[in-house]
């Protein structure tokens, strides 16, 4: 668990890099990608489905995105963008497409399905963190 | 001089704030910052420095602005990369701004600072690519003995990747063949876990980011904006699918391996 991790962190590390993220927000990034995947994979192992795991580990992550959005004084973008990196149907898309291409229409439908209901899942985590109002001299921060 | 309390400013004035929100705002399009952000961020700067009767209106590739006393403006963005330095930067700026801390010819002259604002160094994002593949090959289920080779893919599909950013190749195209590349040389590359490495390697090119932010867009009600990334992603993921398709097929049939 601990390995799955660091490797994350360092996974979101990389991106925060390639997406020219402010270096000083380098680890923050990391340590939200990391974060958000551990709870992923503790919900994957408690049974949850891809989907489910996928809502429950975008709460915790936009949360602390918007910690270090305040902190930092940095928009949350900046950790948002990296910090769901492991979690986005990445992946999943990319199958749904091969499957297109190669004719298996099976596989294609439920690839398709599944990564377009893990994007609204984290979607909706997202604006719903988001939109819970913060103390009023917080407000401009981000 | 505060500048919020000033009235409707003299005309000279209106076309030097008209052309700082239409730069701030195609600058923050171009970089990646999403289409709400750009919004708010135009309003708070127009209407920090007196703008009346503001209107904006941002869409992912293209943005109108209209303000009392001015012309109409609007600007075409068919490109954006992300680039959230200068997004962080121009956030910034605006929060000074809003502040009544920065004077608006200084104001001009800082966001022309911001735009030059260089992207991480190239060996940086070279490490980055490589780096960020082989930790998605081993989260993907791969084992330790394909890191190197994942490395070693990463780092070639970034030397590509600039090459095709240098030649101006088109978006589409570039994705097909970086895929097309990840996955030839995983097939030459002695890989134990094949699939895992490829779908490592290929999360740079992938539009995860592109679609879960397209479905942002439209739960903020911005319809045509959330369509548009979505048609996005949907074509870069086809690109993709069919430049490793491709590869795959070719190699099966000359080589004989079957793939799933």
């Amino acid at each position: 668990m601990l390995r799955q991790l660091l490797i994350s962190a360092g996974g979101t590390w990389a991106f925060a890099i390639l997406f020219h993220a402010p270096r000083r927000s380098w680890w923050a990034g990391a340590v939200t990608g990391g974060v958000g995947w551990l709870v992923y994979c503790l919900c994957v192992a408690a049974g949850a489905s891809t989907v489910t795991a996928s809502l429950i580990a975008v709460l915790p992550l936009t949360v602390l995105c918007r910690v270090f959005a305040i902190g930092l004084r940095m928009p949350i973008t900046v950790f948002l963008f990296s910090g769901i990196f492991p979690l986005v149907p990445g992946a999943a898309i990319y199958y749904t497409a091969y499957y297109f291409i190669r004719g298996n229409n099976e596989l294609f439908v439920h690839k398709g399905a599944e990564a377009i209901k893990i994007a609204v899942a984290m979607a909706l985590g997202i604006a719903f963190v988001l939109s819970i109002p913060l103390p009023r001299r917080h407000r401009k921060s981000e | 001089m505060n500048p919020r309390q000033l009235e409707t400013p003299p005309p000279a004035a209106g076309e030097e704030l008209m052309n700082l929100v239409m730069r701030a705002g195609k600058l923050l399009l171009e970089n990646g910052a999403e289409v709400f952000r750009v919004q708010q961020t135009m309003d708070i700067i127009a209407r920090s420095y007196g703008g009346q009767d503001v209107n904006i209106y941002v869409l992912t590739n293209g943005l109108y602005c209209s303000m009392e006393g001015q012309r109409t403006r609007v600007a075409y963005v068919p490109e954006a990369t992300t680039h959230l330095g200068r997004v962080a930067e121009i956030n910034d700026l605006s929060r000074r701004i809003a502040a009544g801390k920065v004077p608006l010819a200084e104001a001009g002259t800082r966001l022309e600072e911001i735009a030059a604002l260089p992207p991480t160094p190239a060996w940086g994002q070279v490490a980055a690519c490589a780096g960020g593949s082989a930790c998605f090959a081993i989260l993907f289920g791969g084992v330790w003995a394909d890191v190197g080779w994942a490395l070693l893919i990463g780092v070639l599909l970034q030397l590509f990747l600039f090459g095709a950013a240098r030649l101006r190749l088109n978006k589409i195209f570039t994705k097909l063949v970086g895929a097309g590349l990840v996955a030839a040389l995983a097939v030459a590359l002695p890989c134990r876990g094949m699939d895992q490495v490829i779908i490592g390697c290929l999360m740079p090119l992938t539009p995860g980011i592109a679609l879960t932010m397209s479905i942002r867009d439209f739960i903020n009600g911005d319809y045509l904006s959330g369509t548009i990334r979505l048609i996005d992603a949907l074509l870069i993921a086809g690109s993709i699918a069919c430049g490793v398709g491709l590869v795959l097929v070719g190699a099966g049939s000359l080589l004989g391996v079957v793939f799933p």
